[in-house]
């Protein structure tokens, strides 16, 4: 039973979830840090506790401060949203040991495929494609190791077992690198992650970034509920997302979601999951799975139809999915984009007083954020104000009420990414669709020459 | 603050006969003071409020989250209460999380001014809690 749910966030996604709450006639519990203390999510829940200073290991990070704030408050459940501690699988067990219901997989689960190995020898086992490569950690024979990297072929990407988030990873063009890549790689995962073990994939050159939505329930049923496509990134930072991913044969698309639909019953997953591949030449190549909700989950609900954080409060309560794969349909296509506090060049985080703020609207359009006018955004955090989305019967449908949506879009006081947003919508081959993951950066750098 | 009258005719007989000039006596309801006026010595009464508001008054603040407690569990009266003496260390009340009960400790000698929190209120970290105002005691540190 889940009466009450503690928000272990902070920003758009505790907002959106205390929305989710709201609907289903659940009680919220905020939590914030006192930079925090005039937010919105602190102002819309029921009830809303400091647990720290500004810094995110002395708040949002504090196991203990949360875990004591559910004690007091009487909350039986915790939704960790993204970031933070949703993917914190210590975390996820201390909240089941309280007695609580962590609104999110089994920390047993988020260790299996929060090591990048395992995840990969788990997928594989699935029958999910992945890059080619080695399901195990390289070995310390260095010979042992060139041969192996000649089996792979090159180029190739040392990847931290531990890492993620671009970090931890080192491309290798030749032969000759490899040795003193993989050292300095493997002190990396020690010293990041206090995990020396690395493995070796094929480098794609041109890949798209593209990943299948999943959701379970404890009742062994999953479902896949479609794609995006998070190509426009800028050091791993996703800019604008869309679903579904453009140009894709919806047949092809089917079959690999239909795999990490049955690799979360393999593994006996149980909530909302997202499995990120590279796709090139019309092939797919597992990378790793986010155990959580994504950032852009949005786009997903805008084409299935279904509201991902409800539904992820329901399975955690226990309830069966209620729908079957033959309900789940993609209709019209939905783009994201990432509005953020920082300068649209050097990307620098821009903190500040929003002097005004001028959302837009009209059919298809949605924003989820928890800034306006007067809010102070704080240097301490993420620098994401807000997520413009919308929807349109088809992709060119959608992306003219994007630009619509972006021209009426007012944010003052503060530097945000507009400009590059305004700038990335009138791109000709973003409006044709499919670009790859290196195209934002080839589009800078071909300004700064 | 309340003083034997003997007590205090005592006390300005003894500060005539000394070059001090003001001799200050502080209790939890308030302070009296004996000033050297000449051939005479006058007394002053300063109300607990007057006296502490001269000083400047502090917060101390929850350290963590819990249900305020102001006093002990096993104790029926509070542990801090209005113009209430403490040295440093000493418990002004306490926080319960759970099977935890952490003292919420003076930060340094002081006199309480107030209780802000209410007995069995839910905190948040930096709550305000009690308001005091340190005594100089004239050591340096």
């Amino acid at each position: 039973m889940v009466t009450r749910v503690l928000i272990a966030n902070r920003g758009e996604i505790a907002v959106r979830v205390i929305r989710a709450c709201r609907l289903l006639g659940i009680g919220t519990v905020a939590v914030h840090s006192q930079a925090d203390a005039d937010s919105a999510h602190v102002l819309m829940a029921d009830q809303a506790l400091c647990i720290g200073p500004a810094p995110v290991r002395k708040s949002y990070l504090d196991q203990a401060a949360i875990l004591a704030v559910a004690e007091v408050t009487g909350a039986d459940a915790i939704h960790p949203g993204y970031g933070f501690l949703s993917e914190n699988a210590d975390f996820a067990d201390r909240v089941e040991a309280a007695g609580l219901t962590f609104i999110g997989p089994t920390g047993a689960t988020m260790r299996i495929m929060g090591d990048k190995i395992s995840a990969k020898r788990a997928m594989r086992a699935a029958g999910v494609p992945c890059v080619p490569g080695l399901d195990e950690g390289l070995p310390d024979d260095p010979a042992r190791v060139v041969a192996i990297a000649r089996d792979i072929g090159y180029p190739l990407i040392l990847k931290a077992a531990g890492g993620g988030g671009g970090r931890g990873m080192r491309r290798v063009d030749r032969e000759a690198d490899l040795l003193d890549a993989l050292a300095v790689t493997r002190e990396e995962g020690r010293s990041a992650f206090g995990n020396g073990e690395i493995y070796a994939e094929r480098f794609l050159t041109h890949p798209r970034h593209v990943e299948i939505q999943v959701i379970a329930d404890t009742h062994g049923n999953a479902l896949w509920l479609g794609s995006r496509d998070c190509s426009l990134q800028r050091r791993h930072q996703k800019v604008i997302e869309e679903a579904p991913a453009p140009g894709i044969d919806a047949a092809k698309i089917a079959e690999v979601g239909e795999r990490c639909a049955q690799a979360c019953r393999s593994i006996g997953y149980r909530g909302v999951g997202t499995f990120e591949f590279l796709y090139e030449d019309g092939s797919f190549y597992f990378i790793e799975m986010n155990t959580r909700l994504q950032v852009e989950h949005p786009v997903t609900e805008m084409t299935a139809g279904l509201d991902l954080v409800e539904l992820q409060i329901r399975v955690a309560r226990g309830e069966a999915l209620p729908l079957a794969q033959a309900d789940v349909a993609c209709r019209g296509h939905a783009f994201e984009c990432r509005l953020n506090a920082e300068d649209p060049e050097t990307f620098a985080p821009s903190p500040g007083l929003i002097t005004a703020w001028q959302m837009a609207g009209g059919p298809g359009v949605r924003v989820d954020s928890h800034a306006g006018a007067g809010y102070r955004v704080p240097p301490y955090y993420d620098s994401l104000i807000g997520k413009l989305i919308v929807h349109g019967a088809t992709r060119e449908d959608a992306l003219a009420r994007l630009r619509a949506a972006l021209g009426e879009t007012v944010v003052e006081g503060i530097r945000t990414n507009l400009p590059l947003h305004r700038r990335l919508v009138d791109d000709a081959a973003f409006g044709t669709g499919g670009v790859d993951i290196h195209h934002l950066e080839r589009m800078m750098a071909g300004d700064a020459a | 603050m309340s003083v034997d009258p003997a007590f205090v005719a005592q006390l300005s007989t003894w500060l005539a006969a000394t070059d001090i000039a003001v001799l200050e006596l502080r209790g939890p309801d308030g302070t009296l003071r004996l000033v050297q006026a000449g051939s005479v010595v006058r007394s002053e009464a300063v109300s607990p409020v007057e006296d502490i508001a001269a000083a400047e008054a502090e917060v101390v603040a929850a350290p963590g989250v819990g249900v305020f407690l102001d006093r002990h569990p096993l104790r029926l009266e509070p542990a801090a209460a209005p113009g209430s003496q403490h040295a440093a260390g000493e418990p002004l009340g306490f926080l319960r999380t759970g099977p935890i009960l952490q003292a919420v400790s003076a930060p340094c000698d002081c006199i309480v001014e107030g209780v802000l929190a209410a007995h069995g209120a839910t905190v948040g970290f930096g709550t305000p809690l009690v308001a005091i105002v340190p005594i100089d005691t004239g050591e340096t540190p």
